[in-house]
C-alpha cells in the first residue's frame, strides 16, 4: 500500500467504526444508516484495488476509473444542491407562514380613525 | 403598506393616508428601529414581523390581513413616500367599475416619474423587457409598488417570493391565473431620502435570478 492507500483508509475506517459504534448503541439499523456504510465499505475496496473501478468504467463504456468518479461526485453535487435548496426554499416558508400567523393574531387595532373623523 | 426601518418618514407617508382611508394597515418587516412604535401611536391598523423577512412576505401579510377582515378592494402602498395618495382614487377605479380585477400602478404612461435619474429609468425598461419574455404579460412598469386587487384577485394572489423578486412574480401570477389588468398612470417622486432607502441598480441582477430560481424550485 502506499502512503494516500495508508491515509484514506485509516479516515475511512475511523469513520466506519463511528458508524457500526453508533448504530450498535441505538440498536437500530435504518435505511440511512446501512447506505453510509455501505458507502464506506465501497470506499475502502476502491482504495485497496483501484483496478476494480477501471474495470467498472470500462464495462459501463467510460475510459478511465477517475472519469466515472468525477461522473459520480458531479452528479451527486447538482442532486445534493437541488435538494438542500429545495429544503431551504420549504423551510423559508415554514417561517414565512409562522411569522405571518403571529403578525395577523397579535395585530394592534387603530383606537380611532382620522377619515371617520374627518367625513 | 410595508415598512422596515421607516421610523423617521412614517408618520410623513401615513399623513395624507390616514386622513383619506378608514383602514389603513401597516406590516413592520422586524424593523432594528422603532417603527412599531410610531405606527402604535397612528390610528393605522399595525402589523408585527418578529423577524425580517422582506417587502413580499410583508405585502402578502397586509393583503391577507386586508382579506380576513373584509376588504373589498386592497392598495398596495410604498412607506417610503414615493407615491402620491391622490392617485389611489383613480387607481381603483377600473375595479369598481369593474373592467378590471387588478389595477397596476405605472410612471411611464405619462410624465409622471418625478426626478427619475437616467440609470433608474434604463433598469426599470430593462424590467419590462425581462417580464415580457419570462411572463408574456405586456406592461410599461414591472415594479412600481402602488396597485390595486380586488377582493377575489387578492385571494388568488399569492406571493412566495419574500424579497423584492414579488413585483415580477406578481405580474407572473396575473399572467398565469387570467385576472383582467389596467394600467393606470400615476406619479413617483425621487427623493434624495427614496433613492437612498431604494433598491440600488445593481440589485437588478439579483432580483432576476431569486424569481427565476423561485420558478424553477416550488
Amino acid at each position: 500500500m502506499n502512503l494516500f492507500q495508508w491515509v484514506a483508509i485509516t479516515f475511512i475506517a475511523a469513520s466506519l467504526m463511528v458508524e457500526i459504534i453508533r448504530a450498535v448503541r441505538s440498536k437500530r439499523m435504518n435505511w440511512a444508516k446501512s447506505f453510509r456504510i455501505s458507502i464506506w465499505i465501497a470506499a475502502a475496496i476502491c482504495v485497496l484495488n483501484p483496478g476494480i473501478v477501471t474495470r467498472l468504467a470500462h464495462t459501463i463504456g467510460i475510459g478511465r476509473g477517475a472519469d466515472i468518479l468525477i461522473y459520480v461526485v458531479t452528479l451527486t453535487f447538482i442532486a445534493t444542491t437541488f435538494y438542500f435548496y429545495s429544503r431551504y426554499m420549504r423551510l423559508q416558508r415554514q417561517i414565512t407562514d409562522l411569522t405571518r400567523y403571529l403578525a395577523i393574531h397579535e395585530a394592534k387595532q387603530p383606537e380611532t380613525s382620522l377619515a371617520d373623523r374627518d367625513h | 403598506m410595508p415598512a422596515y426601518n421607516e421610523a423617521a418618514r412614517i408618520g410623513t407617508t401615513l399623513q395624507g393616508l390616514i386622513h383619506h382611508f378608514r383602514n389603513v394597515v401597516v406590516v413592520d418587516d422586524g424593523s432594528k428601529d422603532n417603527t412599531f412604535d410610531r405606527l402604535q401611536e397612528l390610528p393605522v391598523w399595525a402589523l408585527r414581523h418578529p423577524i425580517n423577512l422582506g417587502q413580499g412576505a410583508a405585502l402578502q401579510t397586509g393583503i391577507d390581513f386586508a382579506v380576513g377582515h373584509g376588504a373589498d378592494i386592497v392598495v398596495t402602498f410604498d412607506a417610503d413616500g414615493q407615491h402620491d395618495v391622490h392617485d389611489i382614487e383613480r387607481l381603483v377605479e377600473p375595479i369598481v367599475a369593474k373592467r378590471a380585477e387588478v389595477a397596476l400602478g405605472s410612471r411611464f404612461l405619462g410624465n409622471d416619474a418625478v426626478n427619475m435619474p437616467t440609470s433608474r429609468w434604463f433598469i426599470l425598461k430593462l424590467g419590462v423587457l425581462f417580464t415580457r419574455v419570462c411572463s408574456r404579460i405586456k406592461v410599461t412598469d414591472t415594479h412600481n409598488g402602488l396597485r390595486a386587487l380586488s377582493r377575489s384577485s387578492a385571494t388568488k394572489l399569492r406571493i412566495t417570493q419574500n424579497r423584492m423578486a414579488h413585483a415580477s412574480e406578481i405580474l407572473d401570477q396575473i399572467q398565469y391565473l387570467g385576472l383582467k389588468f389596467e394600467e393606470v398612470p400615476v406619479t413617483v417622486h425621487y427623493s434624495d431620502v427614496v433613492l437612498e432607502k431604494g433598491q440600488q441598480n445593481s440589485a437588478a441582477v439579483k432580483v432576476a435570478a431569486q424569481f427565476l430560481l423561485g420558478r424553477m424550485v416550488r
